[in-house]
């Protein structure tokens, strides 16, 4: 795990999708469904790994879709972790965090990292 | 209801890993007449009339093929070209099936029961056995100690077998199979049968059921049964215990099942993921394959013929992870060493490169960030990871906020 100093808080990352704290709210927004009891961020396609949070741990945790490229992850209270086959667990307080995935240059358009 | 274990019970916790790990990567050739038995009582245990044929295929793959192509294949396009692409991809696909289905098969089965391929078994199995052996047991020992069978026993079983063999399988057939599909077609009618291919997808997730690589939950029950006596609760998940002993994937239907032999040949690394440098990681009897580097699927020709692995081919592998293995069996070094590669810039975030001989369509030079992965590997070593990122970029910190262009900023606090 590395730890930046100059770090801001509500930031995280956990190989290539990125969290950040945000104050949109989730009303109107449609709720992406769990996935065997897990809900998932993001999804490889070819390793098949996933970033998830498990929600026999932590139940109550929601993903709900912004837009094409961003989905709002709501953290009940008490937080909950976000796990990986191959990064380290990420725990993450309370809140509403926007998520993002990373992006790769493109000169037809600039396209989601896919692994 | 048992609430805790004895030093006995527990001490068998490792007994118990080895069995079902020993049970899941299993190379053993397929005794297809215990798989038969073992098919009848999947069948009975579920509440169901034993299927009219059993049929032995040597893989997954083949089995796959065979099934869609007695499904005849729906495809929905125009009818001016319905005809000609259905023949065509069934044609392809029939190519594909080898002498692993009988004659019997394809002379007679494929007339006879196309019918009896349609309904699949696998939902009613699993909601007989699965879902009621579950619930029998949860209400005969505590959640303290199905945690700690589950946390000791299965989830070492679950992680050597399930994550690291069964699900490449699942995804290299997945894809073998819409390729194969997607060869047979020209251009101009792929989207149209794009439909059929996820029927295909789909029809290969909702019949299977995965025998040897169904180890992982099987050892839980399997310790539940002989250590904690529980025979009645455990009783109707005998037929699934008895596939995944005999027999590698099954693809149950009302009326026909197919069985298929064992891998062969599992090739792993030290630390368990899949991995060969010189040839398949996984191999079936019909010489279908599957390819690995540590644990991820790759093409055939990076194991193969890695020489051709070359600097245009390393950027334009669009997947960031298979460019990875790309790029380290080029040699990452010799990578960064080429007289074309130019380092920019680096700092805390980064490694900024520009490779000058390499244009893209506004003639700008071809740039990368080579970053390092947050998370060490388990010998202590960091992999390398190359994002392409825009070229007039002159700083690794504006090239990595490049990669999250939405978060004004982006300075984790923590990274993993």
């Amino acid at each position: 795990m590395k730890i930046n100093s100059f770090k801001i808080e509500g930031h995280f990352r956990q190989g290539d999708v990125g969290l950040t704290k945000t104050d949109k709210s989730t009303k109107r927004l449609t709720e992406i469904m769990p996935m065997n009891e897990r809900v998932v961020l993001a999804l490889g396609e070819v390793t098949g790994h996933h970033h998830s949070i498990d929600l026999l741990k932590t139940p109550g945790v929601k993903l709900w879709k912004f837009d094409e490229n961003v989905n709002i992850l709501s953290i009940p209270a008490g937080g909950a972790t976000i796990e990986h086959q191959e990064h380290g667990s990420i725990f993450i307080p309370e809140g509403d965090y926007e998520s993002h995935i990373q992006i790769e240059y493109d000169p037809e358009g600039n396209r989601k990292v896919t692994d | 209801m048992i609430t805790e274990l004895t030093d006995t019970q527990t001490s068998k916790f490792g007994e118990y890993v080895k069995k079902w790990i020993d049970i899941g990567l299993s190379t053993e050739p397929i005794d297809f007449e215990k798989s038969k038995k073992a098919v009848i009582n999947v069948y009975k245990y579920g509440g169901l009339k034993p299927p009219k044929n059993i049929v032995y295929c040597k893989s997954p793959f083949t089995a796959i093929l065979t099934i869609n192509i007695l499904q005849k294949i729906k495809i929905s396009v125009s009818d001016s070209v319905s005809n000609s692409v259905s023949n065509s991809v069934r044609a392809s696909v029939w190519a594909s099936v080898n002498d692993s289905v009988s004659d019997s098969v394809r002379d007679s089965v494929r007339d006879s029961v196309s019918d009896s391929v349609r309904d699949s078994v696998r939902a009613s199995v699993w909601a007989s056995v699965r879902d009621s052996v579950r619930d029998s047991v949860s209400n005969s020992v505590s959640n303290s100690v199905r945690a700690s069978v589950w946390a000791l026993v299965s989830d070492s079983v679950w992680a050597s077998v399930s994550n690291s063999v069964s699900n490449s399988v699942s995804n290299s057939v997945s894809d073998s199979v819409s390729d194969s599909v997607w060869a047979s077609v020209s251009d101009s009618v792929r989207d149209s049968v794009s439909d059929s291919v996820w029927a295909i997808k789909f029809n290969f997730i909702e019949s299977v059921l995965e025998g040897q690589h169904n180890a992982g939950f099987l050892s839980f029950y399997g310790y539940m049964r002989n250590e904690l006596k529980l025979l009645k609760e455990t009783e109707k998940m005998e037929g699934i215990k008895e596939l995944a002993m005999t027999s590698g994937w099954t693809y149950a239907y009302k009326d026909i099942c197919f069985v298929c032999d064992r891998h062969i040949k599992l090739n792993k690394d030290e630390t368990g993921k899949l991995h060969n440098e010189g040839g398949p990681a996984v191999e079936y009897l019909d010489g279908y394959s599957i390819y690995a580097w540590h644990g991820l699927r790759v093409p055939e020709w990076i194991i193969l013929q890695p020489e051709l692995i070359t600097v245009d081919k390393i950027i334009s592998q669009q997947n960031a992870e298979i460019r990875r293995v790309m790029m380290e069996k080029f040699g990452r070094d010799k990578l960064l060493s080429l007289p074309e590669c130019k380092h920019i810039h680096s700092d805390d975030w980064g490694d900024l490169y520009h490779i000058g001989t390499i244009k893209d369509v506004n003639d700008q030079p071809y740039a990368f960030l080579k970053v390092v992965n947050s998370t060490p590997e388990p010998d202590g070593h960091s992999k390398d990871y190359i994002l392409r990122v825009n070229p007039t970029l002159t700083t690794a910190r504006e090239a990595w906020l490049s990669t999250f262009p939405r978060i004004p900023n982006f300075t984790p606090a923590i990274e993993t």
